[in-house]
């Protein structure tokens, strides 16, 4: 537990740009809260790698919302249900369904296609939060953090020492 | 765009893939092994082991070699094992985490094999008591609904042990009523004065009423102690009575209680007899008794193999529903209309050849799926044999359809001229030594309720038996003039425990030969029946005369008492008047006696002198 936010505390010090970090927390999302093991992760993976997105605060929040999806799977199943079950997608949902691509994405699967649907929603508001975070982390939190004489204690603690051997 | 694309990512991610197929190619097969071991031991309920699993592709073909299924009620015997089995995997559901394979053929199939070790699964963790009472509870039970086709008599003991008795009944009201007399009787004969009293009586009478009054006092005291002894001749003689009375209304009661106890094992004997006459013999019928433990021997192993194939097969509906609600909320496939469905598992074809006791036979097997709604397809399975070393042909045909909320199952076997020799049959030591068999019967089950028929018909039969009995040779020349017959049998309700019923035209030609058997079989129940109901009446009135004799002898006893008590009674006290009037007339008679003779004396002297 140490480790990840040490970890955590070190992508915010580091020198990457807040919107880089704020894009692998988004992804992360898709990662986290949907099956893992979905032909969509494939492409979620490489966009992560071929877009310039912060790749350990993609795997960090990945890890974070995978913690969560235990709470919201139940939200992600009825999403889902409602969602196939709903009379004026029908036609859409048998005709995706004829597709042997679709079908490999599981779309019919309700926890699948509910939990996607969720990261979809969250994306765009957690990338502005986090990308706002970052940044009021990196000009306010963290200048005044470094005035308070607890900040000096931590350093003296054993979480400053696993912070410090990840070389911030 | 160059600010946000990062090509250097293009190669990892090509790389990520590439490792990931690396693991696929090198871990499939292992993981295949594992999937088929896990998922097939839960169904199997044993161990299910594979030596290898091999990954082909162009086209994508995996080659199981080496599967054994071990039997779960006997883990040292497989079920079934198979040396190797080819399948054509269709390659894009299986990214989907589905496994659609066109055909499976299965080589060196075999059943009922030894195992080296034992196929039991690792213990389950440790019950507590209420799971194991419950456990218990549900194994009670189904021993209780287990098949049982056994046509036998029951003993004169097991029919004397389950039904209430008017002996039993009778016998204890007999001794209940003796006790409670014995008891009255004993506390009033306790009051009866016995003989050394008597003779105590006697002498104290003879003291008072013998020897003379001394005086006027000896006479008031005598006449007190006289009384006294009266007044106890009276209270002796009322206990005498309310004896006397005990014994007769003991004596009454008891009487009036012996004739019912006597008829009781009469009454209870006709009402076995009319009972256990006609349902005795539970199929009622000759075929029954033939047929019958032949007929539940092939009906167990069929329900035996059903009950190992059920795991292995689609569940219904409701099955699922009720699976589903206890787990953890997964999520589920939503099935849309559609040309091309892919359930999670589909088997397209399955064939093999299997080396039965009955010869080799061809097996093949379509559909199979736990998700036949998802396919609209039922699975059915044939079992066929052409010219087999005991039998022309054999056909089998089953279909498991649980596409609906209630599945149903249906089976057909079709077996013609099936040659046997030497079939044991149920009764007389009888042995059907040749004879060729047709046999045709459907067998459907839905919902826990089993529908079944069958007819064989037996042509060229010949018969022998071992027993040297009369019914046995009896039934033997009758048997002799049969040559061709057939056999119904039906099936019905709850698939554990079914009615069953077996009949054959063969009953009326044997059934003079068979009702003597029964009469005999009656006879010898009957006798035993009156024996150990004779049995239970000695139990309880067995010294009943002795007892009533005793009781006679007690009330002779006390008439003697009460005689000799009246005589006593009787005894009176002389008046001490009258005695001293007695003694005074007889003194004066004596003096009147003594003047007499001397007159007399004085009259002879005179008279002397004067001659």
């Amino acid at each position: 537990m140490l480790g990840m936010l040490a970890k955590f505390l070190k992508i915010l010090n580091s020198e990457a740009a807040p919107g880089q970090i704020a894009l692998g927390f988004a992804m992360a999302l898709f990662w986290g809260l949907t099956p893992f093991f979905s032909l969509h992760n494939l492409f979620v993976l490489l966009l992560v790698c071929i877009l310039r997105v912060n790749i350990a605060s993609f795997f960090l929040a990945s890890a974070v919302f995978a913690l969560l999806a235990f709470g919201l799977d139940p939200v992600s199943i009825s999403i889902g249900e409602a969602l196939l079950s709903k009379p004026e997608l029908q036609s859409l949902w048998t005709n995706m369904y004829q597709s042997d691509v679709w079908r490999a994405f599981k779309f019919n699967h309700t926890l699948l296609l509910g939990s996607v649907c969720l990261a979809v929603l969250l994306f765009v508001p957690v990338f502005f939060i986090s990308k706002k975070f970052v940044l009021v982390y990196r000009s306010k939190i963290m200048a005044t953090l470094e005035k308070f004489r607890i900040t000096k204690l931590i350093k003296a603690s054993k979480f400053y020492k696993i912070y410090e051997k990840l070389g911030a | 765009m160059k600010n946000y694309i990062r090509w250097s990512g293009l190669g990892i991610f090509a790389l990520i893939s590439a490792l990931l197929a690396a693991f696929f190619m090198l871990a499939a097969g292992p993981l295949v092994k594992y999937a088929i071991e896990s998922a097939g031991s839960a169904a199997a309920g044993a161990k299910v082991e594979v030596d290898e699993v091999k990954l082909a592709f162009d086209p994508l073909t995996l080659d199981i070699r080496g599967v054994q299924i071990a039997d779960k009620d006997a883990p040292m015997q497989n079920l079934m094992s198979f040396k190797r089995a080819v399948a054509n995997v269709e390659f894009f559901p299986l990214l989907l985490g589905q496994g659609i394979m066109d055909d499976v053929a299965l080589e060196g199939v075999a059943f009922n094999t030894p195992r080296k070790t034992s196929g039991a699964l690792p213990k389950a963790p440790q019950l507590s008591a209420e799971e194991k009472a419950e456990l218990e509870k549900e194994k009670a039970e189904a021993e209780a609904n287990s098949f049982k086709l056994d046509v036998e008599l029951p003993s004169a003991d097991e029919i004397l042990a389950r039904e209430p008795l008017a002996t039993v009944q009778q016998g204890e009201a007999f001794q209940q009523a003796f006790k409670s007399h014995q008891a009255d009787i004993n506390s009033r004969l306790a009051a009866v004065p016995d003989n050394n009293a008597l003779k105590q009586y006697e002498k104290e009478l003879k003291q008072l009423t013998s020897g003379k009054f001394k005086s006027v006092k000896d006479f008031e005291e005598r006449k007190k102690a006289f009384e006294a002894l009266q007044a106890r001749f009276k209270n002796d003689q009322l206990a005498l009575q309310q004896a006397r009375d005990a014994i007769k209304a003991g004596q009454q009661e008891l009487s009036s209680l012996w004739p019912l106890l006597k008829d009781a094992p009469g009454q209870d004997f006709t009402t076995l007899k009319n009972k256990y006459t006609a349902d005795a013999l539970g199929a009622g019928n000759l075929s029954g008794l033939l047929f019958g433990s032949e007929a539940g021997y092939w009906a167990k192993q069929g329900l035996y193999y059903y009950g190992k194939l059920k795991p292995l097969l689609a569940s219904d509906k409701k099955e699922l529903a009720a699976e589903q609600k206890s787990k953890r909320p997964e999520g589920r496939f939503v099935v849309f209309p559609s040309d091309k469905p892919q359930p999670g598992f589909w088997l397209k074809n399955l064939h093999f050849d299997a080396a039965l006791a009955i010869g080799q036979v061809d097996v093949r097997v379509t559909d199979i799926t736990p998700d036949q709604a998802a396919i609209k397809r039922a699975t059915v399975a044939t079992v066929s044999g052409q010219n087999l070393p005991a039998m022309q042909q054999l056909v089998a045909r089953a279909v498991f359809d649980h596409r609906g909320a209630v599945g149903r199952d249906d089976l057909e076997l079709s077996i013609n001229d099936w040659r046997i020799k030497g079939m044991d049959l149920g009764m007389a030591g009888l042995k059907m030594q040749q004879a060729s068999l047709n046999l045709r019967s459907h067998a459907s089950i839905s919902g826990g309720e089993l529908n079944a028929d069958g007819r064989l018909t037996v042509q060229n039969s010949q018969f022998s038996t071992k027993d040297k009995t009369l019914v046995a040779k009896e039934l033997l020349a009758a048997l002799a003039q049969v040559n061709t017959f057939s056999v119904d049998g039906k099936a019905s309700g709850k698939l554990g425990a079914p009615d069953t019923s077996i009949s054959s035209d063969l009953d009326d030609q044997l059934n003079n030969a068979f009702n003597a058997r029964i009469k005999q079989k009656q006879q010898q129940l009957e006798q035993e029946l009156r024996n150990k109901l004779n049995d239970k009446l000695l139990a309880y009135a067995g010294d009943y005369q002795q007892q009533v004799k005793d009781l006679n002898l007690t009330e002779g006893s006390l008439d003697e008492k009460g005689k000799a008590l009246q005589q006593l009674a009787k005894s009176e006290l002389g008046d001490y008047e009258k005695q001293l009037k007695e003694e005074a007339n007889a003194k004066a008679k004596a003096e009147a006696d003594k003047k007499q003779k001397e007159l007399e004396k004085k009259a002879k002297d005179k008279l002397k002198k004067l001659l």
